[in-house]
């Protein structure tokens, strides 16, 4: 469903995304790791035909993302890290707007709407957009993408903000989701989330992909016995293992 | 305070980056040439006006001093209003108000802070106010010039203080988005009330030699210590009014001092409340229809659509004269539409990544932008035309122009945008940054060059009649407006291409 080969993007002379090249299969959660400035939101932003790609190709449900941009955004649904919604609409109004942009207005997906709303507790949709938090801005992106019920989903740090009940929400939503046969592709620093969430892990460093493959792929990799966590392998990676430990002894 | 002021004041002059500062320099400066320029053409006006209207005397004293002091009463309570609306909007709770809350400042230094900084775009308004002064201290003995003057300063800072007073009242009451609307109003009713008072009635003084009945009956008011908006000029015959108005100082300086200190800043009111989706068909133009959305949630832009038009039909009612209605609306039509995409586009920048992220046509994207405001201004054209020739009567011929100024006006839609792409404001919350900027205002000299050459000699040999203007001075200016039609279309496509490049770049 997810496929790119040798996807590079370059900034004048940096580097931010080096010959990425993934496939991933339908019905899996795909948990995409790094460091700060890693490329991650670089990559999600490629594949879903938001920023222009330097060499490569990518492709999304079978079609070329930098030749059909908007099909390919008609199929996906994308869940960004900030959620940047117009403030002049009211939640309402964002909804409609979102439901007459994808030609989806019908009763179904109206309803899968309204359950969500009561999931998520979303009684704010008629306050002006300008007006809300951070996590309700979220929650109302998060809603209006899974209503949808694409078939592909990039979420981008899809828990920031969000409080324990609805985080925990999205997070059996999207095992459900993918149970049902959706391909999801999320970014998180949350290494729990992905360690128990993810069915597939890549980790990407300055914009390399260092590893890829399942937990247990990634701890063969490395010869790490079964009880190493996420997090520890994280560290070990991308070689930050020693220098968290020589900072806490400093401190 | 002033210690909490200069701190706030150097953050917000000095700490900007060398670009901004000196865009900012430039822009400043811009505003005070301008400013000067106007207070010279004004003052040079009314100063006309004045030895006109003075050689009309009666018992009290002359037309001209009774006249002058009615405009500074009448401009000294629209400085209020002007000046009150504008402050209260900035005091507004925002992300910068937010901020400074936290630290240990006075409120009072916040509120002076906006105060200093909002005052800025008021400099015009204090020029309406300044011409006036300088008619009638212009045949003043050099006493009364001094003490005089002393007595305006006195009273601008008056002023001020009553302005701020008034804001801060108004902003502990009104929705940023009432603010706005009165904003509108009050601008409106201004552009109105300048044409009236520095034309309409001086001129009707002159032709019946005669005052208005209620100017003259409320002249013992005006000229009175107890009108205190005319008390500084008068200062210069009866200097004790500048005692009054050091009282008046001290008091409404202590009462704004007391007042801005508790202040609560107030958010825009928020209306909490549970409710499904509606049910609606499926609707098609969405992006048609949130283009309309921003035009009825921002006040400025209707203030840019309407503002032309109003302005136009007032000229052209108060001259009964079609020509300078027409010219009036599609001059200024034409900068207002640039604002309004310039605008529109600004406001898109927050949210660009949503655009970027739905499957949207970025060619739809753009055209619905561009032509939302072109065909608005088309429409009100029409109704104007219509209008006007119920009252005035149009030659039926005049609506060959109606094609033309829509191109004029597409031209500067495109300028509007391609200005907001190339340059995006700094300050994406502020959709009106790009009105900063030097390069827009000499985007709008461009503009207003390219609409004058091209509508102006089409109008004229137009509307006017065959026997006044000759066959080869009609097909001079017929040719003089087709070179013009000719360069804004070479220059549409080239910002056209301009904007696609700007546009498409982002996926």
């Amino acid at each position: 469903m997810i496929k790119c080969v040798n996807l590079t993007k370059k900034y004048n002379t940096k580097v931010a995304v080096d010959n990425l090249s993934l496939d991933i299969g339908t019905g899996l959660i795909y948990g995409f790791l790094g460091t700060n400035g890693a490329g991650k939101t670089t990559t999600i932003k490629m594949l879903t035909g938001q920023l222009p790609i330097t060499s490569g190709e990518a492709e999304i449900a079978g079609m070329n993302v930098m030749r059909n941009p908007v099909e390919v955004k008609r199929q996906i649904g994308i869940v960004p890290d900030e959620p940047k919604i117009y403030p002049f609409f009211t939640g309402n109004e964002f909804i409609q707007f979102i439901l007459d942009l994808f030609k989806m207005n019908n009763s179904v997906t109206r309803k899968d709407f309204n359950e969500l709303c009561e999931a998520f507790d979303i009684d704010f949709l008629n306050v002006p957009i300008s007006d809300m938090s951070h996590g309700m801005r979220q929650k109302l992106m998060v809603t209006s993408v899974l209503m949808r019920k694409p078939r592909i989903i990039f979420l981008d740090e899809p828990t920031v903000g969000l409080d324990a009940r609805s985080s925990r929400i999205i997070k059996d939503l999207l095992k459900k989701r993918a149970h049902e046969g959706a391909t999801i592709f999320l970014t998180t620093h949350v290494l729990e989330i992905a360690e128990k969430m993810c069915d597939r892990i890549g980790i990407l460093h300055n914009g390399v992909l260092l590893t890829e493959g399942t937990m247990e792929e990634l701890r063969e990799k490395r010869n790490m016995d079964d009880s190493t966590s996420l997090e520890d392998l994280f560290l070990a990676l991308t070689d930050q293992a020693e220098d968290v430990q020589n900072i806490v002894n400093a401190l | 305070m002033f210690h909490d002021l200069s701190v706030l004041l150097k953050y917000k002059v000095f700490m900007e980056n060398s670009n901004s500062k000196k865009r900012q320099k430039n822009s400043l400066l811009f505003l005070v040439l301008f400013c000067f320029g106007f207070l010279f053409l004004i003052s040079k006006n009314l100063l006309t006006v004045y030895n006109e209207l003075s050689v009309l005397t009666f018992a009290n004293g002359n037309f001209g001093d009774i006249y002058m002091n009615f405009i500074i009463t009448f401009f000294s309570l629209f400085f209020i209003l002007s000046f009150s609306s504008m402050m209260s909007f900035h005091l507004k709770k925002n992300e910068e108000i937010d901020f400074l809350l936290t630290l240990p400042i006075k409120k009072s230094s916040i509120v002076t802070y906006n105060l200093i900084i909002s005052g800025i775009s008021m400099l015009l308004y204090l020029v309406i106010y300044l011409a006036p002064v300088i008619a009638f201290f212009s045949n003043k003995t050099p006493s009364f010039i001094i003490f005089g003057s002393i007595g305006v300063l006195m009273s601008v800072l008056l002023l001020v203080f009553i302005s701020s007073i008034c804001a801060v009242l108004l902003s502990s009451v009104a929705s940023q988005k009432v603010l706005r609307v009165l904003m509108i109003i009050i601008n409106l009713i201004y552009a109105g009330a300048y044409i009236l008072m520095f034309q309409t009635l001086p001129g009707s003084i002159l032709n019946s030699g005669a005052l208005p009945d209620a100017l003259m009956k409320a002249d013992g008011f005006f000229r009175s210590g107890f009108n205190i908006f005319s008390i500084g000029i008068n200062a210069g015959e009866r200097p004790y009014y500048l005692i009054i108005l050091s009282v008046l100082l001290v008091l409404f300086g202590l009462l704004y001092f007391y007042m801005s200190d508790r202040l609560n800043f107030k958010k825009i009111r928020v209306r909490n409340g549970k409710s499904a989706v509606k049910e609606s068909a499926a609707k098609s133009n969405t992006l048609l229809r949130k283009e309309l959305m921003i035009y009825r949630r921002n006040e400025q832009l209707i203030y840019y659509i309407f503002y032309p038009v109003g302005f136009g039909l007032l000229m052209g009612f108060i001259n009964k004269d079609f020509f300078t209605s027409l010219f009036t609306i599609s001059i200024m039509g034409c900068l207002f539409i640039s604002m309004q995409t310039a605008y529109s586009m600004s406001l898109e920048g927050g949210s660009i990544e949503l655009i970027k992220m739905l499957p949207i046509d970025l060619k739809d994207f753009i055209r619905v932008k561009l032509l939302v405001p072109v065909v608005i201004n088309f429409l009100l054209l029409v109704i104007v035309f219509f209008c006007l020739n119920l009252f005035i009567g149009v030659r039926p011929l005049s609506l060959i122009l109606l094609p033309v100024i829509s191109v004029v006006q597409l031209m500067a839609s495109l300028s509007g945008m391609a200005f907001t792409l190339k340059k995006p404001p700094q300050q994406m919350s502020n959709p009106n940054a790009f009105m900063r900027s030097t390069s827009f205002l000499g985007q709008f000299l461009v503009i207003l060059v390219l609409s004058m050459i091209t509508v102006l000699p089409v109008s004229i040999a137009i509307l006017q009649t065959a026997a006044t203007v000759s066959p080869l001075i009609n097909a001079l200016l017929i040719g003089v407006s087709c070179a013009g039609l000719f360069i804004i279309i070479i220059l549409s496509v080239r910002l056209w291409n301009t904007i696609k490049k700007k546009v498409f770049a982002w996926c």
